[in-house]
C-alpha cells in the first residue's frame, strides 16, 4: 500500500473515534492536507448547506466555504475542541461570514435568496443518527407557531436585526423580540421533552 | 440597562439579530447577571441547532480540490512548541524592524502601566499569576478591569533568536484566534502588553508565538500552548 494511502486509511480510522475532531485539527495544525480533506468531508456539506441557504447562490456559498476552511487550515492550532464544539464554531463562523457578505451587498441582489421554509425543512431518513437529530430539530422548529418560526428564520438565515424584521413584517420591535424568545424557548422545551421521552423509553427497555 | 430590557434582548442576541451597540450594552449587563448568562446559554444552544434542520445541499463538484489548492497557497499552520535559539543572521538587516517593535513594546508597557496599579514591589495588583505552559519558569500575570482582561505581564521569557519576535494572540470565546501585538521581552525576561479590545469581544484566553520577523521567512512559527484566562 502506498504511504499516502496508508496514512489516509489510518486517518479515516480516526474518524470513527470520539475525539476525531481534536485529532484531525492537531494534524491540520501540523500541515497535514489529508486531515483537512477529512474535516471537509465531515463538515463541508453542512457548511455549504448553511451558506447556500443564507446566500441563495452557489458561487457565493462556495466563496464563503473556501474562506471557512482556509481559516481552519490557518488556525487549527488554536482549536481545542470536541466534535460538538467544532460544529458550533463552524456553523457560527459560516453564518457570520454569510451575514457579513449580505450586509455588504446591494439589496437588489439579495432578492434571489431562497426563503421557502418548506423546501429547506423537508424530511430526510430518520434512521441515520445525525438525521435523527435533524428530524428532532425540524420537528421542534415546525411545532412552534409560524409567526415565531418566521422571525427565527429571518434573524438566523437572513441575517436581519430585530428592528429590520419589525419593519419588514410591519409589527413592533417588542413583538419581534417576544416572538424570538417564545420561539427559541418553545423549540428548547420540545427538544427537552423529546430527550426525556427517549431516556424513559431506554430505561424501560433495559428493565425488560 | 435594567434587567427587564436586558432579558428582552437575550433572544435577538442568541440569533445574532442585535445591532452592535445593543449587543455591547447587553454584554456589559451580563457581566454581573449570572441568571441572564444561563438563560442566554440555553437560547444560544437552540439557535446553534437551527442549521442542523436544513436539508443538506450537495456542494459543487471539485470544491474539495479547490479548498486544498487554496490551502497550499497560504502560509502553513503553526507547528508545535519549539523554543530555543536559532542560527543567528545579520542583525543589521532587522534593525528597522527591531526599532519599530521596541517602540511598540515600550508603548505597550506604558499603556499597561496606565491601566494597572503597580504595587511597591513592582508587581501589578488586581490580577493573578499563572505558569506559562511549555516553559521551565516563565509566567504571565493577567490584569483585569470590570472582569475584563486588560493587560498581561510576562516574566521569565527567554530572548527570542535574533530574527524572531514574540507575538500575542487573543483566543476569542467563539474559538477564533486573533493575532495581536508583537513584543520583545526586556533583558531580564519581563514584558508587558496591553489588551486593546473591541468592546464586544469576549476573550477566553491567549497564546504567544515566536514569529519570524520577515514575513517570507521559510521557517515555521513556533508557539506556546494556548492559555485560558484564570478566573478572577
Amino acid at each position: 500500500m502506498h504511504r499516502r494511502q496508508a496514512a489516509a486509511t489510518e486517518l479515516w480510522r480516526c474518524v470513527t473515534d470520539r475525539d476525531v475532531v481534536a485529532r484531525l485539527l492537531q494534524r491540520v495544525a501540523e500541515g497535514d492536507e489529508e486531515a483537512l480533506r477529512l474535516l471537509w468531508r465531515e463538515n463541508g456539506r453542512l457548511a455549504f448547506t448553511i451558506a447556500f441557504r443564507i446566500l441563495g447562490r452557489e458561487d457565493r456559498a462556495e466563496d464563503v466555504v473556501q474562506e471557512l476552511f482556509i481559516r481552519v487550515w490557518r488556525n487549527a492550532a488554536s482549536f481545542h475542541s470536541t466534535r460538538a464544539g467544532f460544529h458550533t464554531w463552524l456553523t457560527r463562523v459560516v453564518r457570520n461570514l454569510c451575514v457579513d457578505m449580505i450586509r455588504r451587498e446591494d439589496p437588489i441582489e439579495r432578492a434571489g435568496a431562497i426563503t421557502d421554509v418548506e423546501h429547506w425543512l423537508s424530511f430526510s431518513d430518520p434512521v441515520d443518527p445525525i438525521a435523527v437529530n435533524r428530524f428532532a430539530v425540524r420537528e421542534a422548529f415546525l411545532q412552534v407557531p409560524v409567526t415565531q418560526s418566521r422571525v427565527l428564520e429571518m434573524a438566523y438565515f437572513e441575517g436581519l436585526t430585530y428592528g429590520e424584521i419589525a419593519e419588514r413584517l410591519g409589527i413592533s420591535t417588542g413583538t419581534v423580540k417576544s416572538r424570538m424568545r417564545l420561539g427559541l424557548r418553545g423549540m428548547r422545551r420540545y427538544l427537552e421533552e423529546l430527550r426525556l421521552g427517549e431516556s424513559q423509553a431506554a430505561q424501560g427497555a433495559s428493565r425488560r | 440597562m435594567d434587567r427587564e430590557s436586558a432579558r428582552d434582548l437575550l433572544a435577538p442576541y442568541a440569533l445574532g439579530a442585535l445591532p452592535e451597540e445593543e449587543a455591547r450594552a447587553l454584554q456589559q449587563a451580563l457581566l454581573e447577571w449570572p441568571e441572564g448568562r444561563a438563560e442566554l446559554a440555553q437560547l444560544i444552544a437552540v439557535a446553534d441547532a437551527l442549521p442542523v434542520a436544513l436539508t443538506e445541499e450537495r456542494p459543487p463538484l471539485g470544491l474539495e480540490g479547490r479548498i486544498i489548492a487554496k490551502a497550499r497557497q497560504r502560509r502553513r499552520p503553526f507547528r508545535s512548541l519549539m523554543i530555543g535559539r536559532r542560527p543567528q543572521r545579520a542583525a543589521l538587516r532587522f534593525l528597522p524592524h527591531l526599532l519599530a517593535v521596541g517602540f511598540a513594546a515600550a508603548a505597550a508597557v506604558l499603556a499597561v502601566m496606565l491601566f494597572v496599579e503597580i504595587g511597591s514591589d513592582g508587581v501589578p495588583s488586581g490580577g493573578r499569576w499563572i505558569d506559562l505552559a511549555g516553559t521551565d519558569s516563565a509566567g504571565a500575570y493577567v490584569t483585569y478591569t470590570d472582569g475584563r482582561p486588560i493587560g498581561i505581564v510576562f516574566r521569565g521569557l527567554d530572548p527570542p533568536p535574533e530574527d524572531r519576535i514574540y507575538q500575542l494572540h487573543r483566543l476569542r470565546s467563539d474559538g477564533v484566534r486573533v493575532s495581536d501585538v508583537h513584543f520583545l521581552p526586556r533583558d531580564d525576561g519581563w514584558a508587558a502588553v496591553a489588551l486593546v479590545l473591541p468592546v464586544d469581544e469576549m476573550l477566553v484566553g491567549f497564546g504567544i508565538t515566536i514569529e519570524p520577523i520577515e514575513e517570507d521567512d521559510p521557517d515555521p512559527s513556533s508557539e506556546f500552548p494556548p492559555i485560558t484566562f484564570p478566573a478572577r
